[in-house]
């Protein structure tokens, strides 16, 4: 179980997040909607310290880190209980994909060459990238890059994976192999938080979406309860920019 | 005077018996500055402490100066203790008289460090935070993220550059003669001291100047082909900016 | 000999060593303006590849890209006359000051030939195809197009090459130049105090190439806020 309380982040003057408090139960979907500008990527990002967030805490597992004086050895601990798929691959580009997804394994969590080998090539292979084990990230096309950027999250099985809008910067027709894979991942169980501005998808498999504006969380509920009955003006607001597109698919 | 190729290959045959002196002058400082160099650029990327503060002045203000500059007070600093002190003693007297090259390695050493120092940090900076970010994220520390993904692919970006460090640094060796240090230059010299054929001297010396500088490019050149396949970089490094 | 280094005496030399800064002034706008003249003849050559001269310039590049300034000074002071005087031209009368000033001219020509070239060179294909696309000429397509856009490419570099130049204008004082150098070894030979003479120069340099450093960044920064 993940648990923030009272997280709070400026750059400079701008106040970006303004006391969040967000729990994530185990096995849970949570999708975090929002315009852009309102802090959902820096929430994200503030989870496992890519970010450093100026005040609030962080229950982790058993572990209660405050953001303000969190060590660095804390800070390496959440990091290797979490992974994350980033909005533009973030691929190691000097490491092949299978070299990519063995990284977090070998280097950091001492798994030994074989083993990792193995896990990772059984992550790949779910993602459905099993000819591409040797190509070097540039070699891959956009959703080839980011399925490979699933794996690397996966095989690390943590306790939770971060996936920061993983399909904005996809070409249109490549976004639907990358949902596809990220779908099987969420019915494994595994604890996902996802910011996306992918409406259909969210309802898909959200167990719990979370409305942020501004800096703050405005509304929270089941996907049923936000998309047909928002209770809070901005949230209504907010769908009704963002959900004609989707309107038919809901 | 009439221009005499003779002269010119006299000087010639004695001028590369010295290559090995430039090139201590010149590979020494550059090991040395990638050595330092590197660290001290590591150091201001990660703003360590003190040490990335400091560097911030020192290395600006050190760049400054021009190496000739760096040779004569590294010269003054060396010596002028040792004229006092030979007054005394036996060794002093000794080492004053001495081969000075050490004294065009530290010189240049020092500019070397500085100069390389810049150079890793932009080639650094070229990697992209998201490769740091990805790094930390499937729980490397930063010298793990340092060593295993920044550094290989900051080098094939900063290899270029470096050989053009190199570069300067055997052209800038040449300015050694002032201490009276024999090294190709002062070797194609030493003839003209007799026959005052310094022209042919210079042209002897600068064909060798030049033949090492174009071997140098020439690695270079091969070297930069055999890493273009190291460089797979992220293009879109842009986005995240958008979001926030 | 007294003691190492004394404070005053910096203060001292000071005025000494600064009233010669104007030769040194002198060498590096003399040089950049000659270099950018003469580099721009050198870059029309490479990039048109005229036959013959083409092949010279690419040799004289090398050549001046490949040897120390400090050589390309004593072969400009000796071999000059020379060339001259076999084609009639009597320059021994010449002061040592113009020889400097012709070595550094000659040396940033080849290195601003290679600024301006890759500067152009760089400009991307597209931009001469839009140019075209919409009728204008080649000519017209260099002025108005490739041109402003090779400008903004080779500024960042220019600046590098003048503070490069103000740099390596220490060596002038080797052929003789009472430049700032010269002048702290004529007074370090007279009083055994070089070291406060060196200070002095230490920091004149410092000063100047740090200012000239943000004053081209300053001016690289009105330049692209300008353009977009």
């Amino acid at each position: 179980m993940i648990q923030l309380k009272g997280v709070r982040k400026s750059f400079g003057k701008n106040e970006v997040l303004k006391g969040v408090d967000l729990s994530v139960k185990t096995g849970e979907v949570v999708v975090v909607l929002g315009p852009s500008g309102s802090g959902k990527t820096t929430l994200l990002r503030c989870i496992n310290f890519l970010e450093a967030a100026d005040d609030g805490e962080l229950t982790i597992g058993d572990t209660k880190i405050s953001f303000k004086h969190a060590t660095s050895k804390e800070i390496l601990n959440v990091r290797r209980q979490t992974a994350m798929v980033f909005q533009n691959y973030n691929l190691f580009s000097n490491m092949t994909a299978l070299e990519n997804v063995m990284e977090g394994l070998v280097t950091a969590r001492n798994v030994p060459v074989a083993q990792a080998k193995e896990i990772a090539q059984k992550a790949l292979d779910k993602v459905g990238l099993t000819d591409k084990y040797d190509s070097f990230p540039l070699q891959l096309s956009g959703g080839q890059q980011q399925r490979v950027g699933i794996a690397r999250a996966v095989a690390l099985n943590p306790e939770v994976i971060l996936f920061d809008e993983p399909t904005s910067a996809l070409d249109p027709e490549l976004v639907g192999e990358v949902l596809a894979v990220m779908r099987k991942v969420a019915q494994d169980g595994i604890t996902m938080v996802v910011v996306t501005h992918e409406m259909s998808f969210a309802n898909d498999i959200a167990n719990h979406i979370v409305f942020m504006d501004e800096g703050v969380i405005v509304e929270e509920g089941s996907p049923k309860e936000i998309f047909s009955n928002p209770k809070e003006e901005r949230t209504k607001q907010f769908l009704e920019r963002i959900l004609p597109r989707w309107s038919f698919s809901i | 005077m009439i221009f005499d190729f003779q002269y010119v290959a006299a000087s010639l045959k004695v001028a590369v018996k010295y290559i090995p002196t430039t090139l201590m002058l010149s590979v020494l400082p550059l090991f040395i500055g990638i050595v330092f160099g590197t660290w001290i650029a590591i150091c201001r990327r990660f703003r360590i402490r003190i040490i990335a503060k400091l560097a911030d002045i020192l290395i600006p203000v050190t760049k400054g100066i021009p190496l000739v500059l760096h040779l004569f007070i590294m010269n003054f600093l060396i010596l002028k203790p040792l004229d006092f002190l030979s007054q005394w003693y036996g060794w002093a007297d000794a080492l004053r008289f001495m081969d000075k090259t050490y004294i065009g390695i530290v010189a240049i050493s020092i500019y070397a460090v500085v100069v390389i120092s810049e150079t890793m940090r932009s080639a650094l900076i070229s990697v992209d935070d998201g490769q740091y970010e990805a790094g930390y994220s499937v729980g490397l520390t930063r010298w793990q993220t340092l060593r295993r993904v920044v550094l290989p692919q900051a080098f094939p970006f900063a290899v270029p550059v470096l050989c053009n460090n190199f570069i300067g640094l055997i052209k800038g060796s040449s300015i050694v003669y002032l201490i009276t240090v024999v090294d190709v230059m002062n070797g194609a010299l030493t003839s003209a001291q007799i026959n005052y054929r310094f022209l042919e001297a210079y042209i002897a010396a600068a064909m060798i100047y030049w033949m090492m500088c174009l071997t140098v490019e020439r690695v270079s050149i091969i070297l930069e082909k055999h890493l273009k396949k190291y460089q797979y970089r992220v293009q879109e490094n842009n986005l995240r900016r958008e979001v926030l | 000999m007294g003691s190492l280094f004394d404070i005053k005496l910096v203060f001292e030399y000071f005025p000494a060593i600064i009233s010669r800064f104007h030769i040194t002034l002198l060498i590096v706008v003399f040089s950049i303006t000659v270099g950018m003249l003469l580099g721009l003849l050198i870059a029309a050559i490479r990039i048109y590849k005229i036959p013959v001269l083409n092949h010279i310039a690419v040799v004289y590049v090398s050549f001046i890209r490949g040897t120390p300034i400090i050589i390309q000074l004593f072969i400009v002071y000796y071999g000059l006359p020379l060339l001259l005087d076999a084609m009639g031209i009597d320059i021994n009368q010449w002061e040592k000051l113009y020889f400097v000033l012709a070595a550094y001219g000659f040396n940033n020509a080849a290195f601003i030939s290679e600024i301006i070239r890759s500067a152009i060179l760089s400009v991307p294909q597209g931009q001469r195809e839009a140019a075209y696309s919409i009728g204008l000429s080649r000519w017209q397509a260099l002025r108005r197009v490739i041109l402003p856009q090779a400008f903004l490419i080779a500024f960042p570099v220019f600046g590098t090459r003048v503070v490069n130049t103000f740099e390596s204008t220490s060596l002038a004082f080797t052929l003789g130049i009472l430049d700032m150098i010269g002048q702290a070894q004529a007074i370090g030979n007279r009083t055994y105090h070089e070291l406060e003479g060196y200070a002095v120069i230490a920091v004149v340099f410092i000063v100047v190439s740090l200012l000239l450093e943000k004053m081209f960044l300053h001016a690289e920064k009105r330049l692209i806020l300008n353009r977009r």
